[in-house]
């Protein structure tokens, strides 16, 4: 596999775990691929971030730090004396009875407290967990297809000047679907949106409009591609937000077969 | 280091003498330190609480002081402390030796449980990955921890000789949790420049410590 320098900045960030959408799923291919000098870069930079937190200087332990770990895991020591039920209940004197009373009822207040508190915590963490799967499902979904061999790839690079953007798309050519993979574009102004194109013989064919995230990254699915050319070129524009027939707006990526 | 194995010896080219490393970073070599970890993570999966304690008292001040630096508060750092070591109690099966070292896969844990705690308490809105799951290093502190102060001042040596820009955007998003998008936002410079000095950083971090842990690399 071929070592690629434009890389290089990006295998620390993903050692901290900073990458997402395209440049995660690209960055992952390009290991996968096997490059040995961003294997070797990798290995460095986690040696590094392990041992970065030894420079910190110690804070005294929380008191009984591990205890509440413990307790929290329900991993209690054994206890040193049993005594029988019979000897428990034959020990307890009346005054013990109504302390054990009052804090029972304490403990019980207080259960149903945190049970209504817990509810909600989890209402919040189910919302986030689906969340995360339908992130994960939509990645497995762009990692299988970056993975397929069969796909042919477009690489738009930037129309406009100083802007870092760029773009990718891929086309299985065996189920005519397409995904598109944007990175870095600025973000588009109230009421915009950007559309993708695919020009065949001089005539734009709208691909769809996409949203970007607040790091200019995007990826569109294309359940359709336009039938197979050796001439065909693509295009990202600006426009009215829902999108236009035509293009209309600036051109901030473009790039051909 | 286990109790009983010697510290790695060099021998020193120009002197032609042994020389001893630090203590401080005195290592096993690749195979039992692999193998070391993977034993204690398999006493950890069958619920054996000494092979937790052991876990605990190697990596817990470590995991203290990385949280407390992030978050800024001994309550809040308690609280992840709790949460990342009941993470490794009730995760042990996600963890693979092959992968990389236990101390890797915790300080991830440990980050990205800080992180969360940031964001939870209104600190910052951004997502965060579980990057706890991907483990690569094959270095581990802990066999380095015997003497705290000497690795600490090593490290701290090599982050305070990089260029002050280098080392200010390493330590925003190592220890403030930032992404390097919120790094370039508050040093007013672009998202490249950010990335190459965070990689210049690394790379001569690494050449400072790799003396110490290189026969791991």
């Amino acid at each position: 596999m071929a070592h690629k320098a434009e890389y290089e900045d990006q295998i620390a960030l993903y050692s901290l775990g900073l990458l997402e959408g395209g440049e995660l799923i690209e960055i992952e291919r390009h290991l996968a691929e096997g490059c040995e000098i961003c294997e070797s870069m990798l290995k460095d930079s986690d040696t590094v971030f392990t041992n970065l937190p030894l420079c910190l200087d110690d804070a005294p332990l929380p008191k009984d730090l591990e205890k509440k770990i413990l307790d929290r895991l329900g991993v209690r020591e054994p206890a040193r004396g049993r005594s029988s039920v019979f000897d428990f209940w034959r020990n307890l004197s009346p005054v013990w009875l109504n302390l054990g009373t009052a804090v029972s009822l304490a403990i019980i207040i207080f259960l149903v407290v945190t049970n209504i508190s817990l509810r909600d915590d989890l209402k919040i963490r189910e919302k986030s967990l689906t969340d995360l799967q339908a992130k994960l499902v939509k990645e497995e979904k762009m990692l299988a297809f970056v993975m397929n061999p069969d796909v042919n790839e477009v690489e738009l690079g930037s129309k406009m000047p100083d802007m870092e953007a760029a773009g990718k798309l891929l086309w299985d050519k065996e189920t005519n679907k397409g995904l598109f993979l944007v990175s870095s574009i600025p973000l588009p102004e109230q009421g915009k949106t950007y559309q993708l194109w695919a020009i065949e013989g001089g005539k734009p064919v709208s691909m769809g409009v996409f949203d970007v995230d607040k790091e200019g990254n995007s990826m569109m699915e294309i359940e359709l591609m336009p039938g197979p050319a050796e001439s065909m070129q693509f295009a990202v524009t600006l426009e009215p937000a829902g999108g236009m027939p035509q293009p209309t707006g600036d051109m901030y990526l473009y790039g051909s077969l | 280091m286990n109790p009983g194995s010697p510290p790695s010896i060099d021998k020193d080219p120009e002197l032609n003498t042994m020389v001893q490393k630090p203590k401080a970073f005195a290592i096993m070599d690749k195979g039992s330190a692999r193998s070391a970890d993977q034993e204690l993570i398999d006493r950890l999966r069958k619920g054996d609480k000494s092979a937790f304690r052991e876990i605990y008292a190697r990596y817990s001040q470590i995991v203290f002081n990385l949280a407390l630096r992030m978050l800024r508060s001994r309550e809040e750092a308690e609280e992840v402390v709790q949460e990342i070591f009941l993470q490794v109690w009730n995760k042990a099966d996600s963890y693979d030796s092959e992968r990389g070292a236990i101390s890797t896969w915790i300080v991830n844990i440990a980050r990205s449980r800080s992180i969360d705690k940031l964001r939870t308490l209104g600190y910052r809105d951004q997502t965060t990955e579980l990057i706890e799951e991907r483990v690569n290093s094959k270095s581990d502190f802990s066999r380095i921890i015997e003497d705290r102060e000497e690795s600490r001042k090593i490290i701290r040596e090599a982050l305070d000789s990089l260029p002050d820009n280098q080392r200010i955007a390493i330590e925003m998003v190592f220890f403030e949790g930032l992404t390097h998008i919120e790094a370039a936002e508050r040093l007013n410079e672009p998202v490249g420049t950010i990335k190459t000095r965070i990689r210049l950083g690394v790379l001569k971090l690494k050449e400072k410590i790799s003396p110490y842990v290189g026969d791991l690399l």
